[in-house]
């Protein structure tokens, strides 16, 4: 293996790899306070701003192919590339939940804005900090950062539950508010995506780092 | 130079194979992308005969300045031959004709009059096996100075250590560089073959198959020298083995029965070739 040419594809992997991953998450930070702001214009930024993620998305799979054509890596360094690869879709998928999410601040733009259960400021606050932390895992490839975003995802998905419970309450006692509670119904069935994502980045690290494929094996993996 | 997507290839892959090997005319598939780049050496319209036997059909290829450059086939496709025209190592062989050109740096190489042993100065070239002189491992790199008459010892000494530097071997000699070159390792024989090749500062470096006597510890040093010394220096390599070329070049050649078939990025060539011929090949189907 000619390490030098490997390490500087690699580098040149992760760097672009992490500002997709940065991106990503400046989206969905703008797109969440677009709503929480009733900004429309924010909203339109992060909208206008997907196109980026989806030509770097592009991008950092093209520099995985590459660098699988050119250098046959094995071990832990196909690991790492099949889980960038793996990741940079989901990347791109939380991409498309923050456009999801400043489409509801337009839809919702002349509407009055009931007040959120509080369910749902927990759960976006939640998954955003899953996120991160996903974010800190793979840069570290960290496996006790990993399993704290997968034991995460459970919070998040009884938080949801609570949420569409007071949702749905709200929307039979104010029929005449319908519409935002529903922008707000999507809204959590979104971050709870959000999480999800997370999460599978969060496996993917561990795979990375363990060798182990262990979705479907929380039981073994999620605890250490 | 031509962009013919691989799609619209008019004959079957085993169709245009055949035609090669009927000796029908076939014309390089080059990728816009080597037509942009500057090139240190030109080869233009080349053909070599050995005795009856043709061995290089119209070959035009441009090798980039300051890149390394792979040209990879199947046994008997006309790599090495190739290789060695562009210092005419094969004007050596008797029975050798050829037609057509090459040019390092716009200075024609086979223009009659053409001295022969100025020209090689101006090419370094490292064989599949290293080939240390019977001598000490800092005579070795001095050599082509001595054979020009250099003896101011400060000189010597400061070609030897920076060549010895720019082939990552100072540091492993520098102590012994009064001792025999036929003690060092195999690996370390053939980084010396590259200092000494680097100590006259070629224009081209030329390489032939020079890890294939090699263990992957002493090839690895060397893919990594390579890189060190892309840049500075242009690399001519002929490898056989595949992996190689993908890892080790910005571009790559691929040959067959004597013609240059595809030539483009090694990151296009190994991931989507324009040609159905050279896709079976990088994937082993034939060859």
């Amino acid at each position: 293996m000619a390490l030098l040419h490997f390490n500087r594809d690699l580098e040149n992997l992760k760097k672009q790899f992490l500002s997709l991953f940065a991106l990503v998450e400046d989206n969905l930070r703008k797109a969440m306070r677009s709503l929480e702001e009733r900004n429309d214009e924010l909203a339109r930024e992060v909208i206008r701003g997907d196109k980026s993620v989806d030509g770097a998305e592009v991008g950092v799979e093209e520099e995985c192919l590459k660098i699988l054509a050119l250098h046959q890596p094995v071990g832990q360094d196909l690991r790492y590339i099949t889980a960038i690869l793996k990741i940079n879709r989901n990347l791109e998928r939380l991409g498309d939940q923050a456009v999801a999410i400043a489409r509801i601040t337009h839809a919702l733009r002349a509407q009055p804005m009931p007040e959120w259960p509080p369910e749902i400021g927990e759960i976006a606050e939640k998954a955003l900090r899953m996120l991160q932390l996903a974010f800190e895992s793979i840069i570290h490839l960290d496996t006790a950062i990993a399993r704290q975003v997968w034991t995460g995802d459970d919070e998040v998905d009884e938080l949801t539950e609570r949420a569409l419970l007071t949702l749905r309450s709200e929307m039979r006692a104010h029929p005449e508010r319908l519409d935002a509670l529903l922008g707000l119904n999507s809204l959590v069935y979104i971050l709870e995506r959000v999480a999800d994502h997370a999460t599978n980045i969060a496996k993917d690290v561990l795979y990375t780092v363990l060798g182990e494929i262990v979705r479907h094996r929380g039981k073994e993996f999620k605890r250490g | 130079m031509n962009d013919i997507p691989a799609t619209s290839a008019a004959a079957p892959a085993a169709d245009r194979l055949a035609a090669i090997a009927r000796g029908e005319t076939f014309e390089t598939v080059t990728h816009a992308s080597v037509a942009r780049e500057d090139a240190i050496l030109e080869v233009v319209d080349f053909r070599l005969h050995y005795g009856a036997k043709q061995a290089l059909f119209d070959i035009n290829l441009r090798v980039p300045r300051g890149r390394v450059t792979a040209l990879i086939g199947p046994s008997g496709c006309g790599k090495s031959t190739l290789l060695r025209s562009v210092n005419r190592i094969n004007d050596l062989l008797s029975a050798v004709r050829i037609s057509g050109d090459m040019r390092l740096n716009g200075d024609s190489i086979y223009a009659p009059g053409v001295d022969v042993i100025e020209l090689r100065k101006r090419m370094g070239m490292v064989f599949q096996k290293p080939n240390p002189f019977p001598m000490s491992i800092y005579e070795n790199v001095v050599y082509s100075l001595r054979i020009d008459g250099e003896r101011n010892a400060g000189v010597l000494d400061e070609v030897c250590e920076r060549s010895l530097r720019g082939a990552a071997l100072w540091d492993e000699v520098k102590d012994r560089l009064q001792e025999s070159a036929l003690g060092l390792s195999g690996g370390q024989q053939q980084r010396l073959c590259i200092a000494r090749a680097i100590a006259s500062e070629p224009e081209v470096l030329l390489m032939d198959e020079p890890c294939s006597a090699l263990d992957p510890i002493a090839t690895n040093k060397i893919e990594d020298l390579m890189d060190r010394l892309s840049g500075d220096y242009t690399i001519l390599i002929v490898t056989h083995n595949m992996q190689q070329a993908a890892r080790t070049s910005d571009f790559t050649a691929f040959m067959y029965l004597g013609r240059l078939v595809e030539y483009g990025r090694t990151e296009d060539m190994f991931r989507k070739p324009e040609l159905r011929e050279t896709e079976d090949y990088i994937t082993g189907r034939f060859g």
